[in-house]
């Protein structure tokens, strides 16, 4: 496994950027008290994306939230959001931005839509209309004139996409998002995701502990733990036939044999691998029968995000 | 400016949408209607004046109604998690805390102005309004009516620093009951602070604030009732503390990390 320093540019991610980054972290680092929760974070959430932030549970990836919504200042380093400053230009910066952070609490003694109220009316560009349609949208309207204090957790959970989605931010940040939503919710949000990146260019970043999740929904992630950036990584490359690729040849007993034909590959858990790319695979394929070594599969060795995710962070993880 | 207004709107509103705060205004208007009844039962005639005197003894309710309203403006915010998503809006937090202080301040007029009326309209209907005001009570050289209005004032003033002070607990301590809790100690114990450092034999004890509060010693005695002191020097020390509490409110509030 290629482990990625933080300084170091990020193979393969660079080269698809088109356009500024939306979110730039410099060198962010954390203290309170007498530990450190990051470590001089530095990364490129490139535009248009759904961008993970995977971690273990304590490894920093709500304080990095917090410090991307203004809610804790970095000890040193900034945030740069679309060009500005989280610490000089709070309020420039953060109007491009919507979020969730953590579970999203509202008022419970008003209703959902007096809720949204509440945010329509600490902006100029949200109109009656627009809540109306991102009620909609959220599927809340049957019961958005109903107090929150009534609503079930995944209810709330739509409310809280709703008010991070209502000015139309060019970066939503969803901390944990499918927290409390059901199957059909999950799935919903993240249709709803993809399309926003689509439809209007938005810029997603989501934090997530669920492997599974960000494997479906995310176009990069990054890995952090124990307060440092560990690896970033696109998901959903195309399929590029020159490719190298670990692939394992099922040829049964004679294992060794295979292994002194080829001279190259190893012997992995008593299957052999070979690192090749498309052409190899037949080629290695031919020379096996020849040899008159039968094949009686072959099949790429895919490691799941999971797999890297647990090798990376050495199974457990929390710190 | 306009926008600020939306900021102060959103704070009343959390203010009155809850039913604590219409049962507070519901308590106060009985007592500003009932105690008239009562006093008119019980005494003769006593004049709309000196019943409306009479009904300065409960004006510490509109005081602790607005300490626990402005206790919780901030407090409540942190232990719902509310905070964070307020403090994600293009406002910086100065402007966001500051149009809670302006609501909880309109909040305080209002109970004042719900108190007062509805204490007068009653007074004047059971006691009818004299047309030439009572004539002047006892060795003050003010008229009932004059006496009125000036302790109204100065409870008023009483009440900022005490709101004020609630204010800033609620901003330091992010807890609710802590601090109606400690407004509300301090509100009962100050006559306590000032019998330790009697201000009448160490001058220090003059800039206490309990010293200060309470402006109507001055109509009964233009020293006060320690002696050695007035109404422009009880001021100055109310404008200073009252400068440090909010000063105080506003830098925590700016400062702190937001980790609810």
């Amino acid at each position: 496994m290629e482990i990625i320093s933080d300084k170091m540019p990020v193979p393969g991610s660079k080269s698809k950027i088109t356009g500024e980054p939306v979110v730039r972290f410099d060198n962010v680092v954390k203290q309170i008290g007498r530990k450190t929760i990051i470590e001089g974070l530095t990364l490129d959430v490139p535009p248009g994306q759904v961008f993970g932030f995977l971690g273990p549970n304590g490894s920093g990836k709500t304080t990095t939230i917090r410090m991307m919504t203004g809610l804790m200042a970095p000890s040193s380093g900034d945030i740069v959001i679309d060009g500005r400053s989280i610490t000089q230009d709070f309020e420039q910066a953060i109007s491009q931005v919507g979020a969730i952070v953590e579970n999203p609490e509202m008022y419970s003694y008003l209703s959902g839509y007096r809720n949204l109220k509440q945010y329509a009316r600490m902006r100029s560009d949200v109109t009656k209309e627009r809540i109306d349609e991102v009620v909609q949208f959220t599927g809340l309207d049957r019961r958005i004139h109903d107090k929150v204090s009534t609503y079930s957790l995944g209810m709330r959970q739509r409310l809280g996409v709703a008010q991070a989605i209502l000015h139309r931010p060019k970066l939503l940040i969803l901390d944990e998002p499918t927290n409390g939503l059901d199957p059909q919710g999950i799935r919903e949000l993240r249709d709803y995701l993809r399309e926003l990146t689509r439809k209007e260019g938005t810029t997603v970043f989501v934090s997530s502990h669920l492997l599974s999740e960000m494997e479906l929904m995310c176009d990069t992630v990054a890995i952090i733990q124990a307060g440092k950036l560990i690896d970033v990584r696109e998901l959903h490359g195309e399929a590029d036939i020159h490719a190298t690729l670990e692939t394992i040849f099922d040829v049964g007993e004679r294992i060794e044999e295979a292994l002194t034909l080829l001279g190259g590959g190893e012997i992995r858990n008593g299957q052999l691998v070979v690192r090749t790319n498309r052409e190899g695979i037949a080629e290695i394929n031919t020379r096996f029968i020849q040899a008159g070594i039968p094949v009686y599969g072959i099949r790429p060795l895919t490691r799941t995000l999971e797999d890297q995710f647990l090798e990376m962070t050495g199974g457990g993880g929390i710190v | 400016m306009f926008d600020f207004l939306g900021l102060v709107h959103n704070e009343s509103i959390k203010i009155y949408a809850r039913i604590r705060t219409w049962i507070m205004l519901g308590v106060l208007g009985l007592v500003a209607l009932l105690m008239p009844v009562l006093f008119s039962f019980v005494g003769e005639d006593m004049g709309m004046w000196n019943s409306l005197n009479t009904l300065l003894q409960f004006w510490f309710l509109p005081t602790v109604f607005a300490v626990a309203v402005a206790a919780d403006t901030v407090a409540g915010e942190f232990s719902r998690g509310t905070i964070k998503l307020l403090l994600i809006r293009p406002w910086s937090r100065i402007k966001i805390l500051l149009s809670k202080y302006v609501a909880v301040l309109l909040f305080m007029i209002a109970l004042y102005v719900m108190l007062t009326v509805l204490g007068m309209v009653m007074s004047a209907l059971l006691f009818g309004t004299p047309a030439d005001p009572d004539g002047l009570s006892g060795q003050l050289t003010l008229s009932l009516s004059e006496f009125f209005w000036w302790s109204l004032l100065y409870r008023l003033i009483d009440c900022l620093i005490y709101v004020t002070m609630a204010f800033m607990f609620s901003s330091i301590f992010r807890s609710n009951s802590l601090s109606v809790a400690l407004t509300i100690i301090l509100l009962f114990m100050g006559s306590l602070i000032t019998l330790l450092v009697d201000p009448s034999k160490y001058a220090i004890g003059r800039y206490l604030l309990f010293a200060n509060m309470d402006l109507s010693q001055y109509i009964v005695s233009s020293t006060g009732s320690y002696g050695g002191m007035s109404l422009g020097f009880s001021l100055a020390v109310l404008a200073v503390y009252y400068v440090v509490f909010l000063a105080l409110t506003f830098w925590v509030f700016k400062k702190r990390d937001v980790a609810a």
